[in-house]
């Protein structure tokens, strides 16, 4: 009985040499290959103690002297399997790792705090390196213009141990020119101990053109608009020329007269001179307007700002529009900081479309206080007129661009949207207030800042 | 000589065991551990079995044959366990 028990056993025990070694195990594991010296030795005892129980006793020795190894190969099997298995989780680690980078919408670069590649996706071989393996390089190896970006943002997380971001960048990559801007931060195993710096790089070109292409269109849209302003003012101006003009003749045709005493030349001279300077200030006034070089933002001191608002543009309202102008400072001047020719141009189509807004004539007031928000204090900037008023459908609408509620060919629709886009652009915020019949009020918030000596008086 | 054999080889039947128990979560993804902890537990039972009958001799006649027939269940479970792996590892592909 027993004979044939330990027979069966040796016949399962080399099936299972033969199950375990046919199946071509792959090399790095050691499992099946233990398994099958455990199966194979466990076959030899067997076999040994078939043979002893058959009568043959020589064979016991041998059988119980290999028996030693089975627990010994045991042991073997559960710690080559524990290590099978560590290095398929660490290696399904990596791999997982590589797939999200590699998936990821950015180019990312894994270095060592020595700044050697651990691990990349193809965005930062393509972007930084032309595609060419990145085998045993180093983040120093990136072209001069990169490297001013990068290695420069290395350094300081390396220095600093803090995650840093750089702005958009315009840089040359191989032939194409591209806007760049990259995040790092460090990486570490243990606190406290730098491991590496993760680098991520996105590729801006497309959204900063894009940017950079919709500025440029709106600076032109306001430039129209400006020159479209200017051409309103031409007829006030030139009325306002006219007289200085006839001050100018009045007086040369005095200093014509024989018996002029020095005291009609000085009188006439200062009185030419004024008139000079007027004429000077208003055609300045005009071509500060129409200018499309970039200007630079500076305090303004609305209160002086707005009298000369007025008397560029009161002279171009017809004479049944009267304009006034209401100020309410309280102690301090309320100054801004803002692009003066653009605040001009927000004034100028805020009052014209309260001009459009009354046929029948009325009054556009320019009414000017401060307004204080919490620990803000706002300059608010309100037209009204005594127009036709809006509906609130009409006042959903009017600062989208294009929309006007003009007969065609007098509103391009530009005028309140580009007074909308300055507005916002210099941090403020406007409200309407306006119903059918009782005329419209807009209001122009802008942020106040200190006054300063050298704060724009007038325009 | 004997009866330090057969207490060596427990020892280190039951070390492995140890081992392989603190480690049995590993193990537990491993495919047909169930088989493994079976054998395992077939072998040692044949060892137990084994240091008994060597210390009580009077209890060999009555063990003997549960000591082969574990023995032999411990070669055909860990068998089974090959088989089942081989299977698993084709089924994956690898």
């Amino acid at each position: 009985m027993l004979v044939l028990l330990e027979a069966l056993g040796a016949l399962l025990a080399f099936v299972g040499v033969g199950i375990l070694l046919g199946r071509r195990p792959r090399r790095r594991q050691g499992a099946p290959f233990v398994a099958a010296a455990l199966l194979g030795v466990g076959g030899v005892v067997h076999v040994s103690e078939a043979l002893e129980w058959s009568g043959a006793t020589r064979f016991t020795q041998l059988g119980e002297t290999l028996s030693v190894l089975i627990p010994a190969l045991w042991l073997f099997l559960v710690l080559s399997m524990v290590r099978q298995q560590l290095l398929n989780a660490s290696r399904s680690q990596r791999q997982q790792l590589e797939l999200v980078i590699e998936s990821a919408p950015a180019a990312i670069a894994i270095v060592t705090r020595d700044g050697e590649y651990l691990l990349t996706n193809a965005h930062w071989g393509a972007l930084f390196h032309g595609g060419a393996p990145l085998q045993g390089r180093s983040i120093r190896d990136l072209s001069a213009d990169v490297d001013a970006l990068i290695t420069d943002m290395f350094e300081e997380v390396r220095g600093a141990g803090e995650s840093a971001e750089s702005l958009p960048i315009p840089m040359r990559l191989g032939e194409r020119d591209v806007w760049i801007q990259c995040f790092a931060s460090p990486w570490q195993f243990n606190p406290g101990e730098l491991g590496g710096i993760v680098v991520v790089a996105h590729e801006l070109t497309r959204q900063v053109t894009a940017e950079l292409e919709a500025r440029a269109l709106q600076e032109e849209l306001q430039h129209r608009n400006r020159m479209d302003l200017v051409g309103i003012l031409a007829s006030g101006v030139a009325h306002d020329m006219r007289n200085f003009l006839t001050v100018l003749s009045a007086h040369v045709e005095l200093l014509r007269f024989p018996d002029v005493t020095e005291e009609d030349v000085i009188e006439a001279t200062d009185a030419m001179d004024e008139a000079l300077g007027q004429a000077t200030h208003l055609l300045e006034s005009l071509t500060h307007l129409s200018h499309k070089r970039a200007e630079e933002p500076q305090s303004i001191a609305l209160a002086d700002f707005l009298r000369g608002c007025e008397r560029l543009f009161s002279r171009s309202l017809p004479r049944s529009v009267r304009l006034t102008l209401e100020i309410d400072e309280g102690p301090l001047p309320i100054v801004v900081h803002a692009i003066p020719v653009k605040l001009k141009q927000v004034v100028l189509n805020l009052i014209i479309n309260a001009r459009d807004a009354m046929p029948g004539g009325g009054t556009v007031t320019l009414a000017l206080h401060h307004r204080t928000e919490g620990e803000r204090r706002w300059a608010a900037l309100r037209v009204s007129d005594e127009g036709v008023g809006m509906t609130d459908e009409v006042k959903a609408r009017i600062f989208e661009a294009l929309f006007t509620t003009k007969a065609p060919g007098e509103g391009t629709g530009l005028g309140l949207a580009i007074v909308h886009g300055v507005v916002t652009e210099h941090g403020g915020t406007l409200e309407v207030e306006s119903a059918p019949g009782e005329g419209t009020s807009i209001v122009v918030s802008l942020p106040q800042v200190e006054p300063s000596e050298g704060a724009r008086r007038g325009s | 000589m004997t009866e330090e054999r057969e207490i060596i080889i427990l020892v280190i039947g039951v070390l492995a065991a140890a081992v392989a128990f603190s480690q049995r979560r590993r193990i537990a993804r491993l495919p047909g551990h169930r088989l493994l902890w079976v054998a395992g537990g077939c072998w040692l039972l044949g060892a137990t079995l084994t240091v008994v009958e060597t210390f009580i001799p009077s209890l060999e006649e009555a063990l003997n044959l549960a000591e082969h027939a574990a023995f032999v269940a411990h070669t055909g479970v860990l068998v089974a366990w090959a088989w089942r792996r081989g299977a698993t590892r084709e089924q994956e592909g690898a």
